[in-house]
């Protein structure tokens, strides 16, 4: 199952949405509509809560199609940095 | 899916996964080390399985090996954890020392701060000179 959320997020159909499955045990809803904002020159998506996942539909704008991969790459690890930092981060914003 | 000595799991050629078992390891401890990871990796996490989370490793770097990096990632996972068990032992030693380290008085020995007097100098502070030039 999560290698084919994992793969699914990586796949290489330029047509398509892709579908991220996101648990919320690790990536935070209110990183996940802030990293939608800060990725929107490469992508524009949605997400809705289904159980304890995060259904983010995201598509890439044609333009950087051809980065696809590795932008829905950037952008799931900046979710999870994202997330990562609402958690541990101190006053600085730094992590420890 | 291929294991590498009973301990990664390669997904694909680009993907190394590693099963970290929450009874082993806690989350914070993943959680850091995910978050010093991420310069160097993507990464995606799921919860496979009632206390099993799989961290999805695809190094930035193509020419990366790929057991190599997951090797790094379970030693950080490691260090991690490590440092949460020590600072759980000696967090409460760690803060009397700092406390101590901002306070006037002697948080350690009050009776000491009630009895001695500046002339006392029962830490031997005035003992010091400055050496000859």
């Amino acid at each position: 199952m999560g290698q084919i959320a994992w793969e699914l997020a990586i796949s290489m159909n330029p047509i398509s949405n892709s579908m991220l499955k996101l648990q919320t045990d690790f990536y935070s809803p209110e990183c996940v509509t802030q990293a939608l904002a800060d990725f929107g020159e490469y992508l524009s998506g949605s997400w809705e809560l289904s159980g304890d996942e995060m259904h983010v539909q995201v598509r890439v704008t044609p333009y950087y199609a051809a980065e696809r991969s590795r932008i829905l790459r950037e952008f799931l690890n900046y979710v999870l940095d994202l997330s990562l930092k609402l958690r541990f981060a101190d006053a600085q914003g730094k992590i420890t | 899916m291929d294991t590498l000595k009973g301990i990664f799991a390669r997904v694909s050629l680009e993907t190394i996964a590693v099963d970290v078992d929450e009874r082993l390891y806690s989350l914070d401890a993943l959680f850091r080390t995910c978050y010093k990871f991420t310069d160097i990796a993507y990464l995606y996490l799921r919860r496979e399985a009632e206390g099993k989370v799989r961290a999805y490793i695809v190094p930035k770097d193509k020419n990366s090996d790929l057991p190599t990096l997951a090797g790094q990632f379970c030693n950080e996972l490691l260090d991690h954890q490590v440092r949460t068990l020590v600072s759980a032992e000696s967090g409460k030693i760690r803060e009397l020392i700092i406390a101590q380290a901002f306070s006037e008085g002697n948080l350690l020995e009050e009776a000491s701060d009630r009895e001695g007097d500046y002339g006392s100098d029962r830490l031997g502070i005035g003992d010091f000179h400055e050496p000859d030039k």
